[in-house]
């Protein structure tokens, strides 16, 4: 249980406990959980212990909404982060939530969080994502990837990033940038105006090539 | 970009760049190459997957455009691909073309229509297992995108 303190976060952990599925209605709380106000959030099965499909009740993932960024830990937020995205996948929570889940990793350093974002964002497209949505899904990401390399100083930061969002770049102009980096910028990738330190590898130029294909077709 | 070198890599890539031109010629081409078994059946696997990828690009609105009169024959075509072309390409013509990914009810019906069909025990498509397994989970999979689609217009 999580109680934002504002200036801190008090977290009250509660034992772990079995609910049978067949008995869920009838469920004992552990004594560390009684007599307490209600907390900010409720952070279920936040070490990954437990199989199954977790749902976030609404009050707690409001607050998510503009807190995960704040939980110390990152399996914590790994869970938050997973939990949302099957809810999403199950039709339990809107998918334009994604937009805030993106807001709360603009920070996030961790390259196995971001790249099971990456591995489930780019799943959605071909399991559980609407054709008619997939446009304003896949430029978020695209976008989130983009500016995450233009933010970071590392090399390897910048060249993961960018990998990443290739496969969620289909808006004309995004496609005009990839283009622009062989035409205007000699093979150097440049994020708004910025010029990134990171290297192009042959493997990203293939995708690449691919992709400006398409572009160009369309634009000369 | 690759002026000077001719490695099989780069051949190739070069090869589905020039596919992916969204011309509707190369659309009509690939399409003819795809959907009709005795031309198909003459095409390496890996250049009819190749040229199913390229074919149908559904996140790219242009791509997406002109395939669009293609995809309303996927219900035509798809049993007599399954019957006539070899299993692994048939999968790939299912999984490479159909349009469930739009997520729309009227192509869960005619999905749905197409299972029904094949009830009779001694109907030809009985026992090409995998096509009856694609469209169950085809129809699962637009049950998944209106489910998706309803709670994020909400």
């Amino acid at each position: 249980m999580v109680y934002d303190q504002e200036e801190s976060l008090e977290y009250v952990k509660v034992e772990s406990f079995i609910v049978k599925a067949a008995e869920y209605t009838d469920i004992v709380l552990p004594a560390s959980a009684v007599d307490r106000p209600v907390p900010n959030a409720f952070i279920i099965n936040d070490s990954e212990l437990a199989y199954g499909m977790f749902m976030i009740d609404e009050r707690s993932l409001k607050w998510l909404d503009f807190n995960l960024a704040r939980l110390p830990d990152r399996l914590t937020r790994q869970a938050v982060m997973l939990q949302t995205l099957l809810m999403m996948q199950h039709g339990h929570c809107s998918i334009y939530k994604i937009q805030y889940l993106l807001e709360q990793l603009n920070d996030e350093t961790s390259t196995i969080t971001l790249d099971l974002l990456y591995k489930i964002m780019y799943k959605a497209q071909s399991n559980w994502l609407p054709l008619d949505l997939a446009a304003q899904v896949n430029k978020m990401v695209a976008d989130f990837f983009i500016i995450k390399a233009f933010n970071s100083d590392d090399k390897k930061m910048q060249q993961f990033c960018i990998l990443k969002s290739i496969d969620f770049i289909f808006e004309q102009e995004d496609l005009d940038m990839l283009k622009s980096w062989y035409l205007e910028h000699g093979g150097k990738v440049c994020v708004m105006e910025k010029v990134l330190e990171m290297s192009i590898s042959t493997e990203m130029s293939y995708t690449i090539f691919k992709k400006i294909y398409k572009s160009a077709a369309m634009t000369d | 970009m690759f002026e000077g070198h001719q490695t099989d890599s780069i051949m190739r890539v070069q090869q589905e760049a020039m596919l992916s031109d969204p011309d509707p010629r190369i659309k009509a081409y690939l399409w003819n190459n795809l959907s009709k078994p005795e031309s198909a059946s003459k095409i390496s696997l890996y250049d009819y997957n190749m040229m199913l990828r390229v074919f149908f690009q559904p996140f790219i609105h242009y791509h997406y455009e002109l395939v669009l009169p293609y995809l309303e024959l996927f219900f035509e075509c798809a049993p007599t691909i399954v019957l006539k072309l070899d299993r692994m390409r048939a999968r790939s013509f299912l999984a490479g073309v159909c349009p469930a990914i739009r997520g729309e009810l009227s192509d869960k019906a005619r999905l749905q229509k197409m299972l029904d069909e094949v009830t009779d025990d001694d109907h030809p498509l009985r026992e090409h297992s995998f096509y009856l397994d694609f469209l169950k989970d085809q129809i699962n999979y637009i049950e998944t995108l209106v489910r998706v689609r309803e709670a994020s217009n909400k």
